[in-house]
């Protein structure tokens, strides 16, 4: 009775095996490739090649293991087709940021970005694949999202989260290059060792292959220094996934199909969650990278990037409710001219992004509500002329071909952080506007950031030296002087002026 | 007693002497070149005399403003292009300023009454 009963139970575990690993492969569909858009390529010409800086000639150490630092995130079970932002921006990003603002990403969801939001803002409300570097690119262009500040929603919903603190705070954290190269195995090493910059701990890197058909050792026990059980031993032939070599380690060996062993492996961690491979992670071979057979099933180059921590000066604050978000885009301008009633230019790079985007749901998201407040940065644009601005300009352009939806802006701002206390400037809005087609343009005037005590007399900062720059000042102690500004670099602050004391 | 009063008198003579050479009688100075490095919102403090920057301080810090009203070290300040000077709202100092309309080479004295001194009203945007 007690020998059918373990049979019995036995065969109930296996079954549970069996059907975890059914719907396992259920749910890891083959991704196909995304689209190559004009975009795609113009984001993938301003990669910046990785080179080695002259002088680093420190030798590398057995292995590198950068997914048990405190920068890097627990493994990720990506939603849909989101590969290349789970990948980039999930792990990449968030690792890189820790790793620069020296944060811990198990401490708080708001030391880890979202590649939800990142996904949600490139998939057009379709669940398709997008490229690592776009999602970059969105981080160097406006900004990303913690997880804090985004929270976490069903894939159907294609989720714009709403709250302009959510969208101030990611407009800090930025790409500042987006790093690639060759597959070379020394490169790489050197890139996660110390950056090729001697700079330690070095990056992690985000690569393609094909996943379609790839197989697995998952009880490798062979030598390592890193201690994983899991190694791939063939390729995909089909199909396309982002995954991210988080180390190597050199004391890996793989033992081909005729017996040759080769030496060492790269640490990849997948975005399969846990329960992939070993808790996320194989090793992938080093001679993949370099039998050119096998290199058909790899991509040619790999990704990185370098981030920063910036600082917002101006912001837009903008307040709306539509119906339907593909239908509208959005840009942005000042002029010194206090009664201007446009711009010189719009610029639309930082709004970009949410621009004719997010396919045909209201603001939030398919089943969504239509309400939507979200930040736009302006801190980049200042006047050719040097003055200062008296008026913002929003425009909101609504589509004139195939603009299903309606809606209204009910509020916009300017947040001046320029100052110790933020200024904020209203719009001329007193109630609801409902956006029409075409343009709509909302103005923003500018109150003066502060009064001061001064002297009637200014220099001419944008004229340099000339007469309207020369002054007669008389002194503390009541002497008399001319003075005249003589050059003044007003990037970088340099000021020369020229003075001579005069007799009273 | 009268000689030791003489004689104190003679020295304060002498001392007050000192002390306002540094004013009218003093003769034209050289031209001076002053390099200073500013930054945007930034007040620097400079003193003619010394030539040097004396300190700064953050546009719109009541409390460095203040500070700053009290001494009479320093000049002229600068900040985003506008002009303080050492006189009426701004600092204790006989200061003041007045626009020449010619080259800097062409450029006299004017008489005091030219000189115009700092008010509280000048709005930065």
């Amino acid at each position: 009775m007690v020998a059918r009963l373990v049979t019995f139970m036995s065969c109930v575990l296996a079954l549970n095996v069996l059907q975890s690993v059914e719907a396992f492969s259920q749910v890891h569909r083959i991704y196909t490739a995304p689209a190559v858009t004009s975009e795609v390529k113009f984001i993938k010409s301003l990669r910046k090649s990785f080179t080695v800086a002259a002088g680093t000639t420190e030798s590398l150490p057995a292995s590198v293991d950068h997914s048990k630092t405190i920068y890097f995130p627990s493994v990720i079970d990506q939603e849909g087709n989101s590969c290349a932002q789970a990948a980039g921006i999930g792990y990449m990003f968030t690792y890189e940021m820790n790793r620069l603002l020296g944060r811990d990403a198990s401490a708080s969801a708001a030391n880890r970005f979202s590649y939800e939001f990142s996904w949600n803002m490139l998939n057009n409300g379709i669940d398709q694949g997008s490229y690592v570097e776009d999602g970059l690119y969105l981080a160097q262009c406006y900004g990303m999202m913690t997880e804090q500040d985004y929270g976490s929603y069903p894939l159907s919903m294609f989720h714009w989260t709403t709250g302009y603190d959510h969208y101030l705070n990611a407009l800090s954290y930025r790409t500042s290059q987006i790093v690639t190269m060759a597959d070379s195995v020394p490169l790489i090493k050197r890139y996660l060792y110390d950056y090729g910059t001697g700079t330690q701990p070095g990056g992690v890197l985000n690569f393609t292959m094909r996943n379609g058909g790839w197989v697995f050792n998952n009880s490798y026990t062979g030598p390592s220094s890193t201690g994983y059980h899991c190694m791939l031993t063939k390729l995909g032939t089909y199909g396309l996934h982002v995954l991210t070599i988080v180390g190597y380690d050199d004391n890996v060996i793989y033992t081909d199909g005729s017996g040759y062993k080769h030496y060492g492996a790269f640490i990849v961690l997948n975005t399969w969650g846990p329960a992939a491979h070993d808790n996320g992670r194989f090793y992938i071979p080093y001679d993949f990278f370099r039998i050119p057979s096998m290199k058909s099933s790899l991509s040619d180059n790999l990704v990185g990037v370098g981030v920063t921590n910036f600082t917002p000066k101006i912001v837009f604050k903008i307040d709306l409710n539509y119906s339907s978000r593909k239908d509208l885009s959005f840009s942005l301008g000042g002029s010194d001219d206090a009664a201007a009633t446009r711009p010189a230019q719009f610029y639309s790079s930082s709004a970009s992004f949410f621009s004719n985007n997010g396919g045909s749901y209201p603001m939030q998201g398919n089943g969504q509500d239509g309400s939507f407040e979200f930040a736009l940065d302006f801190s980049n644009y200042p006047l050719a002329n040097g003055a200062d601005y008296r008026r913002f300009f929003l425009n909101v352009v609504r589509s004139t071909i195939n603009a299903t939806g309606s809606g209204t802006v009910d509020d916009v701002e300017v947040i001046d952080y320029r100052t110790t206390t933020p200024r904020v400037y209203k719009s001329t809005l007193t109630a609801s506007s409902s956006i029409q087609n075409g343009e709509n343009i909302f103005i923003i005037p500018v109150g003066p950031r502060f009064t001061v005590s001064a002297s009637p007399c200014k220099f001419a900062v944008a004229t340099r030296a000339g007469s309207n720059n020369v002054f007669l000042v008389r002194t503390a102690n009541a002497r008399h002087a001319k003075m005249r500004l003589a050059y003044y670099n007003q990037v970088t602050g340099e000021l020369s002026l020229n003075y001579s004391m005069l007799n009273n | 007693m009268y000689k030791r009063i003489i004689v104190l008198l003679s020295l304060a003579v002498i001392l007050f002497t000192a002390c306002s050479s540094d004013d009218a009688s003093t003769p034209a100075s050289e031209n001076q070149t002053l390099n200073i490095k500013t930054k945007q919102d930034q007040w620097s403090y400079i003193s003619m005399s010394s030539g040097k920057v004396l300190g700064t301080s953050a546009l719109g810090d009541s409390t460095a403003e203040a500070s700053w009203k009290n001494r009479t070290d320093w000049d002229i300040a600068i900040c985003n292009g506008i002009i303080r000077t050492n006189s009426g709202t701004s600092g204790i100092g006989k200061g003041g300023i007045a626009n020449s309309n010619v080259s800097y080479e062409e450029t006299t004295n004017v008489s005091d009454a030219d000189y115009q001194v700092d008010m509280d009203t000048l709005q930065v945007w």
